[in-house]
């Protein structure tokens, strides 16, 4: 199956959607922010990035910037939490984003973006 | 009172009745002479030598009578003022209540758009909280090896969780204003669909009346929203009703004037009224007041369906309500069942 990085600074978000996916057969690394994200990235190479659009430290626009520089063939979700973060600006990251999902997901909504993204 | 009312209501000597004194004196002197009024007058001052004071006193008898056209004069433009004041005050009065009823809607409309930015930051960190909820209860529910009792428990903790995020989505409802796509609905068809739908899910002993005016007209809105409204007034009414009795949804037009759009917050035009009536025990005053107050409810805690007890349901309809530029009101007595209407801008 597919290496996936899990990336959100919540360690509890992480864990689920990291057992989720491991679940499913993926191998699954985990960044608790956007400068640990692109540098796993960099690292692992990974086969698609399921990241929260509210990292710290990294605007989302430009985590997706920087992880396409890090590892060009990567797919990208994003995770919105909604509510305060539904303003135009992050209309338009979202938009950028290969996939974007709404908090919280359920698991057969993001297994099943998951498995559309890898088979492109 | 404005300035230009101020000058309109001044009484005083101006120079216009000084003029016209001075003609009056004049006509009246010269029409007592042609009558020989004053010669008379005049023999009669001369038996009496030691007054001395003939062509002063002529003068007295039209001088008394202009300051007698004078006191009229004032006297009618007194009686003019006070009917005048009297008016102002009546107006003033009514300028008064427009105002406090003004001020009232702004304060809802505030109160809605504070609880708004509250609800929006508070959902980002709720969703964030019941991500591992959902995602942990659901894979380890259906896992073959998860015991049956914690696989019971994972089901509970699955449904809680689901509940967490109908409210959180509610909640956000409140942060989404304007950014909706609208369509054009013509009310008459889509509320019969409504209705035939209704009727299929009608739970118990209620039964949906329609009185649906043909109107061709249509207005812009959601209809998902639409939807939700729609949803939410008819499972307040059967709940409000104890699943017993008939709720009438009801269709018509009105063309609402300055006064009565004032008094509705909304713009001068034609409208649809939706209206939702129930049999149901009625509200008190205090109930219906509120009824649209974020976080009021008379429900006893969770329920579900509708409003879910959150005391969400009604005052995301209002907002959405609001966002078509619309209007919902209820009319309500104890005992006498409840009437909520809505009021949706007709398309020219």
């Amino acid at each position: 199956m597919a290496t996936v990085l899990v990336a959100d600074d919540a360690a509890a978000v992480r864990y689920a959607l990291a057992a989720l996916l491991r679940s499913a057969g993926h191998q699954v690394i985990e960044a608790d922010g956007g400068v640990a994200a692109v540098r796993a990235a960099a690292t692992a190479m990974p086969d698609l990035v399921v990241a929260d659009l509210h990292l710290p430290g990294l605007p989302a626009d430009r985590l997706i910037e920087r992880l396409k520089a890090a590892c060009p063939g990567t797919r990208f979700i994003g995770l919105s939490g909604g509510g305060m973060h539904q303003d135009p600006e992050s209309a338009l990251r979202l938009a950028t984003a290969a996939g974007a999902l709404q908090k919280p997901v359920s698991n057969d909504s993001l297994l099943a973006e998951v498995r559309a993204l890898l088979e492109r | 009172m404005s300035q230009h009312g101020h000058r309109h209501f001044r009484i005083g000597t101006s120079a216009r009745d000084l003029i016209t004194g001075a003609v009056a004196c004049v006509v009246l002197v010269y029409f007592f002479a042609r009558i020989e009024l004053v010669e008379l007058f005049f023999d009669w001052t001369r038996q009496h030598e030691e007054w001395d004071l003939d062509e002063i006193l002529a003068g007295v008898p039209a001088l008394a009578l202009v300051a007698a056209w004078f006191a009229a004069r004032r006297r009618r433009e007194a009686v003019q003022l006070s009917v005048r004041l009297e008016h102002n005050v009546t107006q003033l009065q009514e300028e008064v209540r427009r105002r406090r009823e003004l001020q009232e809607q702004l304060r809802e409309a505030y109160k809605v758009a504070a609880v708004g930015t509250v609800a929006g930051g508070l959902a980002h960190d709720l969703n964030d909280v019941l991500q591992p909820i959902v995602t942990l209860s659901q894979l380890h529910a259906e896992r073959p090896e998860t015991p049956a009792e914690v696989r019971a428990g994972m089901r509970h903790i699955q449904d809680a969780a689901e509940r967490g995020r109908e409210i959180v989505k509610h909640s956000l409802s409140f942060t989404t204003g304007g950014t909706r796509d609208t369509e054009e609905v013509v009310p008459a068809r889509w509320l019969a669909a409504f209705v035939a739908r209704a009727r299929e899910s009608a739970a118990g002993e209620v039964t949906v009346a329609a009185r649906l005016s043909s109107e061709a007209g249509s207005v812009r809105v959601n209809s998902g929203e639409l939807e939700h409204v729609m949803d939410n007034l008819l499972s307040n009414a059967v709940e409000a009703m104890q699943q017993r009795g008939t709720v009438t949804v009801a269709l018509d037009t009105c063309t609402l004037d300055a006064e009565a759009a004032l008094a509705q917050g909304l713009t001068v035009g034609d409208f649809f009224r939706i209206t939702v009536t129930d049999e149901g025990p009625g509200m008190a005053e205090e109930v219906r007041r509120h009824v649209f107050d974020p976080f009021f409810t008379t429900k006893g805690g969770a329920t579900k369906g509708g409003g879910d007890g959150t005391g969400l349901g009604l005052a995301v309809v209002y907002r959405l309500v609001r966002g078509w530029e619309g209007n919902i009101s209820v009319h309500s007595e104890p005992g006498a069942g409840a009437t909520f209407s809505v009021l949706i801008p007709r398309l020219a």
